[in-house]
């Protein structure tokens, strides 16, 4: 219940059985409209509230005022019992006590210095109750019979500049031993939340009684004046000021933007009042960010939701949502299902940047405020560094801060899994605090993590506190290509660029095949807008000063040009690079049945499959590699894959050490060879160390691999290479993994002859030449090599090993004759080093 | 733990000020009507003094018209002459408003100098007739009867005389046993006559008369020059009382300079007695001024006495006035440090009493705090009429208040004290604790019920 203070009081408790309460937030410097439409000060306020709590006598103390009354009953309660009345006024020239009589009366006779004026009182030097004598006082009430409350407003300066620090430091030790607290002592921080109530104390370091006896539940924020509040002030100037409220209808609009500002109602006051005669609801300013003055949006927020473009599927879950809340609150209404446990309201955003996350949020923390879960429904966003801190002990205090900035509204965590990466960190602290205010204030606060997917699997993994209390899941898909062009479009529009209908399409094709090879991360309407800034810089650039000139599709980055169309090779240049390889007619013949079936499809105009998955199955040394580059350059050029570049990987990548490191090297890995080819060079070897001991993450490395070649199915091809053998070993270590390699390429040896023709190619590329005789005797030493080690016969890198023995003979038969220029150097059979050497 | 402390609060600035109004205040000194109330307290005497002189006039012309022709007619010049330069004198020293106003001192000189003047041309005068008087004795030589009828004459005009001085003049006061002698000279002479040296006896019976004659003016002047004396000793010595009785009370002048409305300075009261004593004293001087017998000398030592006993006056007006400031500037000093301890301390002003609920003596006030703790202030008065305060704070704890702690509040006391402008020392430490019955400001009222003494409102009308 809103109590005739207002809202910001409700929970206000000051008599909390704590020796200290602590009243903080940005709210303790404002004023207050109360439901009697009265303004009250703090102080004020406060006088109220312990009345109520039965305070006969409320004393304040502050350092400029160290001890004040606002009633005379409590001032008269102040006095000792033979002290007579004070008189009303001093009169001039006459004693300040009129029971004091001299032979002239009350005459004083000596010129006194003159008072002060009120007005240099509140600049000059503070000339009131001296601090030993104020401690003094305020002792004496807490050992009195008579409930006595003592308000420390502005405390911090009371703590920090007192002259008596040791008697102020005794006052509260001595009240914290007490043992029964029956009078409140109430403490106004100027700060903005417990945490930094209790930094504060701490860190003056004076105050180990107090410091030692504050409690987070014996304190009260006071925030900014909620949407009633607001309309009792509008109300009140408009009765006292002759405020003019002009469109009545969208008066309710308008104090709503207004409680969404967060501003003091100090603040408001001021604005409003200076209006002059101009209406409040055509006011543009009352937005309390600055920026550009949209008139207020009078639709409800699910209405609101229903006009944003896109985001079918959130709209539809939180119209569930909504209507779940509505007929709660109505069957509440009526007092039926009341003592059922309520749904939580807090959500989970799961969903790429840059796709309407935060713009929900808002209009989620407005839904809920129009359904009356929350009272103010404002947004405040936090990410990782506004909850945690790089020291031991601040965490918690930056989390509670946040919290209370968003008490009655909707806290927003970006990239939440922040907190849940850093569990070893301090995220774990934040977390902690973070569901332990969720549990406190869970009538006044809306939780809403955003982040990856994925991400926010494991965030919610982190504690099981939070899976239970983030029951609501809100997919956020990537936005589709069409509204990301619309996003560039008008991104562009609003950088003053104009084009034609040709180069909107472009942009069209651009931004969908953009789209289509999106990466995990992807910025979605952020992205939009990085590309546009990069296209107006391409612009800018062209035109050198003739910003007349429209845009071209010139001016896209050479990076998007790519996504642009390009023509298709004819079949015979698809594996030219295969061309100079030596032997691989059986891989071509593959490759090539492969490339004419996609062709095939393409041309009648039926689906493209994925491209493949492969296994590249053979010794050592027959080109596996080579191979797998050049199926990567015809996936490409057939429009399977969009980049087809190759990264190269084996066991030493991918199988980590320790517990959990092994699925996000195996996710990188993935996820760098995103559109082109994960090429796993002795696949086999990540199966091998399963077996063997339990310490082995190989497993975890096939089975990441399986989940990720299933995720990203048709932006990635997967090339597995190994000895036949061993692979089989391989493909049975997860069920799904055998089925997903669809193609299989054998790579055989390489027969003597092929290896002396591999070598006659090396040698020629480098500009040398080989007898017949140096040719035979390489036969034969290539042949002796495998006679004695045929398992671990490496082919064309034996070929690579023969040919650096052979420089380094010709090397010293030429001597110091070499001649630079000599177009040919042949090699001789006396360049080829003896078999078995 | 209590304590007592004690700093001086040094007033001089403000005694100076203070004194420097009081320069330009003068003793209460209404010209016209001063002369008045001096005239009507002298009016008597002088009344008297008239009646003498006529009689005496009287008696001198009877007397006179005994003498022989001759010797009538040289009284007759001498005695008109000694009128007129009488009253001229007179007129002279006393009868002009402005005379009253000079100073006594100056006064006596100008008489004193005036005298000798009359006295030079009255004994120019005297000569001239003397000689032509006794010019004619040669005319009776060789006739004897004629000779002892002139001696007859002589000596008859000489028991004349003699009488005369005897009956009307204070002789024997101011010329005491000549008189006796020149009758002797006279009965000599007239034993010649009766021996019938006719010519030797008018001789002697003339040098009596004539030194008779002589005596007769001595002693008239001699009467003169002390009754004028007496007068101006009595005139100054009325005028002191007349300004004792005038400034026994006297209105008091507020920090603007203007009469406080209702407030009187009782001048004996808080000069504790000092104007009685003066009033007294004056009292014995004048006695002794109107008496007859006191001489000229002594009169004259009384009225140049009497402007000291006026400065008297005024410093004693002076110290009433400056104690009854002081007094009332000790209750200023109990508020302002109430005011003091009120502000910075919360005590509260319970109770203020004079000691012994006499005004004159130090003041006493007492404080009390919610939490049972009790302040007393005490302002003490400057020893020999200093220019400072002694404030004694005595502190009642019944709390534990550490000696820092009062050192914390006596500091902030003194720093209260010195922003209302008053100029402090060092607070000190005085041994032991602040005496229990320092609290009871009762007992100050009911020493002064027992006591019976004047009330304390020093004139609170």
């Amino acid at each position: 219940m809103t109590g005739p203070l207002g809202a910001r009081f409700t929970d206000v408790r000051l008599s909390t059985g704590e020796p200290f309460t602590v009243l903080y937030g940005p709210g303790v410097d404002d004023t207050f409209v109360g439901a009697d439409y009265l303004e009250r000060d703090l102080d004020a306020a406060l006088w109220q509230l312990l009345r109520d709590e039965a305070c006969p006598r409320v004393a304040f103390s502050s350092l400029r005022r160290p001890l004040y009354f606002l009633d005379p009953a409590s001032e008269a309660r102040s006095r000792p019992a033979a002290a007579p009345p004070r008189p009303p006024d001093q009169a001039p020239g006459q004693m300040r006590h009129p029971q004091l009589r001299g032979p002239l009366g009350g005459l004083v006779v000596r010129p006194r210095t003159p008072e002060p004026e009120p007005a240099q009182q509140e600049t000059g030097p503070p000339r009131g109750l001296s601090d030993p004598f104020t401690v003094m006082t305020l002792q004496s009430y807490l050992t009195g019979q008579e409930r006595t409350a003592v308000v420390f407003t502005e405390a911090e300066n009371t703590l920090r500049h007192t002259t008596a620090v040791r008697h102020l430091d005794t006052f509260f030790s001595d009240w914290a031993r007490h043992g029964d607290y029956h009078h409140p002592v109430v403490l106004v921080f100027a700060q903005p939340t417990f945490e930094a109530c209790e930094e504060f104390v701490n860190r003056l370091g004076s105050y180990p009684g107090l410091a030692a006896r504050l409690r987070r539940h014996a304190s009260s924020r006071v925030g900014p004046p909620d949407e009633a509040e607001l309309h009792r002030l509008v109300q009140r100037l408009r009765l006292r000021q002759g405020l003019a409220i002009g469109d009545w209808r969208r008066l309710d609009t308008t104090v709503r933007t207004m409680a969404a500002g967060q501003l003091n109602l100090r603040n408001w006051r001021g604005r409003l009042l200076s209006l002059g005669d101009t209406p409040l609801t055509a006011f543009g300013g009352l937005s309390a960010t600055p920026g550009p003055d949209t008139p207020p949006d009078d639709r409800p927020a699910h209405e609101r939701l229903a006009a944003m473009a896109g985001l079918d599927s959130v709209k539809k879950h939180l119209e569930r949502i909504r209507l779940r809340m509505a007929a709660l609150r109505r069957l509440h209404a009526e007092g039926r299902g009341t003592s059922a446990q309520p749904p939580s309201p807090h959500l989970v955003f799961s969903g790429p940047p840059g796709t309407g996350k935060t713009t929900v949020a808002g209009l989620v923390g407005e839904m809920y405020r129009e359904l009356g879960v929350l009272r103010r429904g404002h947004v405040v966003t936090a990410r990782m560094d506004d909850l945690v801190a790089g020291y031991v002990g601040q965490t918690a205090a930056r989390t509670h801060a946040k919290v209370d900035e968003a008490l009655d509204g909707v806290l927003f965590i970006d990239e939440a899994y922040g907190l849940s990466d850093q569990r070893d960190g301090f995220g774990g602290e934040a977390i902690q605090a973070l569901l332990t205010r969720m549990e406190n204030d869970r009538d006044r606060l809306v939780v809403i993590v955003a982040g990856y997917p994925e991400k926010m699997d494991e965030f919610l993994a982190a504690d099981p506190g939070l899976s239970r209390r983030f029951a609501e899941r809100i997919e956020f898909p990537d936005y589709p290509p069409d509204l990301l062009h619309t996003i560039l479009l008008g991104d562009l529009r609003d950088r003053g660029l104009h084009w034609d209908t040709p180069v909107a399409d472009q942009l069209l094709r651009a931004v969908t095949s953009m789209y289509d090879t999106r990466r995990p991360g992807f910025g979605n309407a952020g992205a939009m807008r990085d590309l546009g800034s990069d296209i107006f810089t391409e612009w800018a650039v062209r035109v050198d000063g003739d910003i007349a000139r429209p845009l071209t599709v010139e001016d896209l980055p050479a990076s998007v040009r790519e996504h642009l169309a390009r023509p298709v090779p004819e079949p015979g240049a698809l594996l030219s690079a295969l061309d100079t390889l030596v032997g691989l007619d059986s891989v071509r013949e593959v490759l090539t049945g492969l490339a004419g079936r996609i062709r095939l499809r393409q041309a009648r105009g039926q689906s493209v499959p994925a491209p493949p998955h492969m296994l590249f199955l053979g010794p050592p040394g027959t080109g596996k590699t080579t191979v797998a580059r050049a199926v990567g350059a015809m996936l490409r050029d057939l429009g399977l894959l969009h980049t087809g570049h190759v990264v190269e990987v084996t066991r030493g990548d991918l199988v980590a050490e320790y517990v959990g490191q092994t699925a996000p090297r195996v996710v990188d890995a993935v996820h760098r060879a995103l559109d082109g080819v994960l090429f796993i060079d002795e696949a086999y070897s990540l199966s091998t160390g399963s077996g063997l001991s339990g310490g082995d993450f190989g497993q975890e490395a096939i089975d990441t691999l399986t989940r990720e070649m299933e995720h990203w199915n048709d932006r990635l091809v997967v090339i597995a290479a190994g000895y036949p053998r061993e692979m089989d070993g391989f493909l049975r270590a997860n069920s799904g993994l055998a089925s997903r390699f669809t193609q299989r390429v054998e790579f055989r040896p390489y027969t003597t002859d092929e290896l002396v023709e591999v070598l006659r190619r090396t040698v020629r590329a480098d500009r040398f030449t080989l007898s017949p005789p140096a040719a035979e005797a390489a036969g034969r030493w290539l042949e002796e090599r495998r006679r004695a080690a045929p398992d671990t016969f490496g082919n064309a890198r034996e070929v690579r090993g023969l040919y650096g023995l052979m420089e380094q003979r010709l090397a010293d038969r030429l001597g110091p004759d070499i001649a630079a220029d000599a177009d040919t150097v042949e090699f001789t059979a006396g360049d080829v080093p003896p078999p078995g050497t | 733990m209590s304590g007592k402390k004690k700093i001086l609060v040094d007033e001089s600035e403000w005694y100076s000020a203070k004194r420097a109004a009081q320069q330009l205040r003068q003793v209460k000194r209404d010209i016209p009507r001063l002369i008045d109330e001096v005239r009507r307290a002298t009016e008597a005497d002088h009344a008297r003094t008239r009646a003498e002189a006529e009689e005496r006039s009287r008696r001198t012309e009877q007397a006179l018209a005994g003498l022989g022709e001759q010797t009538r007619r040289l009284e007759a010049d001498t005695d008109r002459r000694l009128r007129e330069q009488n009253d001229r004198l007179r007129r002279e020293l006393h009868d002009s408003a402005e005379r009253l106003a000079l100073d006594t001192r100056a006064q006596l000189a100008e008489q004193r100098a005036a005298l000798e003047r009359g006295l030079a041309a009255e004994g120019e005068a005297r000569r001239r007739d003397v000689a032509a008087l006794t010019g004619r004795l040669d005319d009776f030589a060789g006739d004897r009867d004629r000779a002892a009828g002139a001696a007859r004459q002589w000596l008859a005009d000489g028991d004349t005389m003699a009488a005369l001085i005897a009956d009307t003049l204070p002789h024997e006061r101011h010329a005491p046993g000549r008189l006796d002698r020149l009758r002797l000279e006279l009965a000599t002479a007239r034993r010649t006559h009766d021996a019938g040296q006719h010519e030797a006896a008018l001789s002697g019976a003339q040098r009596a008369y004539l030194d008779l004659s002589e005596l007769r003016l001595d002693i008239e002047r001699l009467e003169l020059e002390r009754r004028l004396a007496q007068e101006t000793a009595t005139d100054a010595l009325i005028m002191v009382e007349t300004l004792i009785a005038e400034n026994a009370v006297m209105p008091v002048a507020g920090p603007d300079g203007q009469p406080l409305p209702g407030y009187e300075l009782d001048v004996d009261h808080w000069s504790e007695g000092e104007l009685g004593e003066l009033r007294a004293v004056v009292a014995e001087r004048l006695t002794r001024a109107r008496d007859e017998a006191t001489p000229a000398g002594e009169q004259r030592e009384l009225a140049a006495l009497a402007a000291d006993l006026e400065l008297r006056l005024r410093e004693i007006m002076d110290r009433a006035d400056m104690r009854l400031f002081a007094s009332q500037l000790r209750v200023n000093l109990a508020d302002s440090v109430a005011q003091t301890l009120t502000r910075i301390g919360a005590y509260e002003l319970a109770d203020g009493e004079y000691q012994d609920a006499d005004e004159r003596r130090s003041y006493h006030a007492r404080l009390e705090h919610m939490n049972g703790n009790q302040i007393v202030v005490e302002i003490l008065p400057a020893p020999d009429d200093g220019t400072g305060h002694v404030l004694r704070v005595l502190s009642y704890d019944y709390d534990t208040a550490s000696e820092h702690e009062l050192q914390d509040r006596i500091a902030a006391v003194r720093e209260a004290l010195e922003a209302d402008g008053h100029r402090t020392g060092e607070p000190e430490r005085e041994p032991g604790v602040p005496e229990p019955e320092a609290r009871d400001l009762e007992r100050h009222r009911q020493a002064r019920r027992a006591g019976g003494q004047r009330p304390a409102a020093g004139g609170a009308g």
